[in-house]
């Protein structure tokens, strides 16, 4: 059976609130997206996105809770994220989660936000074998770590500048393809090709595991500048190009890592992890050098709670509960 | 009818319990820790000292703003996951009104003030009936020079003002010509989580029935980002 666990994430625009039992066993997923709230901003403000949490982060725990066709009493754990992520957004599903386990005398569980997607893999395939090599990859974040073993995570490394959907969020706009930037730019490369402009592939030092994308970005806006001045510009090629071109930089790199530690598995996570390119090339890559890859299903590739309940249920394991003091750390950057 | 009060509107954290009859418990901060580390601390201390738990209480309330958006929204975050805890009703009281009632019984309006930043302050005015602050118009944000001009366009000439807003532009509001200021002593200037427990029994007792999932802070100010897009839309 296994422990049933009352996930809450509240880190970045999208309030979430899921039931996982044992760690796998999703009994229910609410998740409260805010991107048509964010868009006509042309990305995330903080304070509204903290707003919305607090008005909205009720309703979602009970539609949860009813969903799962169980009561708030029969939660035995309540795990939240309280790492990395908007303070004042993290603050809302901390407070909230605390008062809520106080009140209900169950432990409480914070969750480190990219920890948590990791395990949206572990949701979907529940018989992962470890080690692996995990690439994480959102809006807010680009991390290579080893993960010797569950709720264990060495980063080996991170981007310099521009997370990987950052980068998408800025070309998309400087494009004029719209918000949120990865969808727009998978739309607009499916009609177009890459290779018909060329845009560098940023590998910095080919042994280490940092990434930069913010040269990517310039490269891109200063390649379209010139084409719209010779008046042969096709926004749907450089959008492939471009793509193509930060997609291969995390291929690159993830293999490197997989083959320098020695893992058989790769874990692909977080919000661009649903973008088709970089699936299918990391997939194609990593069979080609026998390694196993895995990623999530398109619904628990974004920010969701039920990952924070299955990452969770490790920590629960382990005894890692938090304290009443527990705080929100916007800053902690690293897996 | 027993009460707790969570108090997070300014740097003070406060948190009470209160009945019709009695402050039965009270514990006040203001030394610079965040309100995610302290109010959970400081409610569980409260409870364990009175010999009580989340169960014997009738209601819950916080304050409802305006104040530090952030500080608003821990206390009601809080709030809202000890109500739904304990299936208890949660009510939200402005931290302007309970800064009111601290002003005691007193002569001329009351002007409760909240340091607001970018050289506002969060307020409201208030006057004495039957012995008790009714408040006189909006919660709003407003810069302390023009409360001043409007006590003078008002022919107000005395004025009772509190809060970490007043204290802020103290040196601004005595330099006032023809206006007098009455402070009411240190307990009583910033606020107290007693004074929303107070409040919110009254409601209760006049059938009010608050509810965490509806409730939201009352911010009285638009976010940055809206502020620029209104702005450039004119
Ligand atoms: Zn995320």
């Amino acid at each position: 059976m296994g422990e049933l666990i009352l996930g809450i994430e509240t880190s970045c625009d999208e309030t979430a609130a899921a039931l996982v039992r044992g760690g796998t066993e999703v009994l229910s997923s609410a998740v409260q997206s805010q991107v048509d709230v964010h868009r006509r901003f042309g990305g995330v403000v903080p304070e509204i996105a903290s707003r919305h949490h607090i008005a909205n982060i009720v309703p979602v725990v009970l539609q949860a809770v009813d969903a799962a066709g169980a009561s708030l009493r029969d939660i035995e754990v309540v795990a939240v994220t309280n790492r990395p992520g908007l303070v004042g957004a993290l603050l809302v599903g901390v407070s909230l989660a605390k008062g809520l386990a106080y009140a209900l005398r169950r432990p409480l569980v914070a969750v480190n936000h990219l920890h948590a997607h990791v395990y949206a893999n572990f949701l979907a395939h529940p018989h992962i074998e470890l080690p692996a090599v995990c690439l994480v990859v959102s809006g807010g974040h680009t991390s290579l770590a080893y993960m010797p073993a569950h709720g264990v995570f060495e980063v080996m490394g991170e981007t310099r500048d521009d997370a990987a959907g950052e980068a998408f969020d800025k070309v998309a706009r400087f494009l004029g393809l719209g918000y949120p930037g990865g969808p727009a730019i998978e739309e607009a490369a499916r009609g177009g090709a890459p290779g018909r402009y060329r845009l560098p592939r940023v590998l910095l030092d080919p042994q280490e595991y940092e990434f930069s994308f913010s040269g990517l970005k310039t490269a891109t806006v200063n390649l379209w500048r010139r084409l719209q001045s010779e008046g042969t510009a096709s926004v749907n090629d450089l959008a492939a190009e471009f793509q193509a071109a930060l997609v291969d930089v995390l291929v690159e790199k993830t293999v490197h890592a997989a083959r320098h530690t020695g893992v058989r598995t790769v874990l692909l996570a977080g919000g661009v992890a649903a973008n088709s390119r970089l699936r299918e090339a990391l997939a194609e890559r990593a069979a080609a050098s026998g390694l196993q890859l895995f990623y999530p299903p398109l619904s628990l590739c974004t920010d969701n709670a039920a990952m924070v309940a299955a990452c969770a249920h490790h920590l629960y394991l382990r005894g890692e509960t938090a304290g009443l003091d527990v705080n929100a750390h916007p800053a902690v950057k690293t897996l | 009818m027993l009460v707790l009060a969570i108090e997070s509107a300014t740097p003070v954290a406060g948190v009470a319990l209160v009945t019709e009859s009695k402050l039965m418990a009270e514990h006040y901060v203001d030394y610079g820790k965040t309100h995610s580390q302290t109010l959970m601390v400081m409610v569980d201390q409260l409870l364990k000292g009175a010999g009580l738990q989340l169960g014997d209480l009738d209601a819950l309330v916080v304050s409802a703003g305006p104040g530090s958006f952030t500080g608003l929204r821990i206390g009601m975050a809080l709030g809202k996951g000890l109500a739904l805890g304990a299936g208890l009703p949660l009510l939200g009281v402005s931290t302007l009104d309970g800064l009111a009632l601290q002003a005691g019984p007193c002569d001329g309006p009351i002007w409760p003030m909240l340091d607001a930043g970018r050289g506002e302050v969060y307020t409201c005015g208030y006057r004495l009936e039957e012995g008790r602050p009714e408040r006189v118009g909006e919660y709003r944000a407003c810069r302390p020079e023009r409360l001043v001009s409007e006590w003078a366009a008002e022919g107000e000439s005395r004025v009772v003002v509190l809060g970490d807003g007043a204290l802020r532009y103290r040196q601004l509001l005595e330099a006032s010509p023809g206006l007098h200021l009455v402070w009411p002593p240190l307990p009583a200037l910033l606020p107290r989580a007693s004074s929303l427990g107070t409040l919110a029994v009254d409601r209760l007792r006049r059938g009010e029935r608050g509810d965490a999932v509806s409730l939201v802070p009352v911010y009285a100010r638009l976010s940055e980002a809206e502020r620029r897009l209104q702005e450039e839309g004119r």
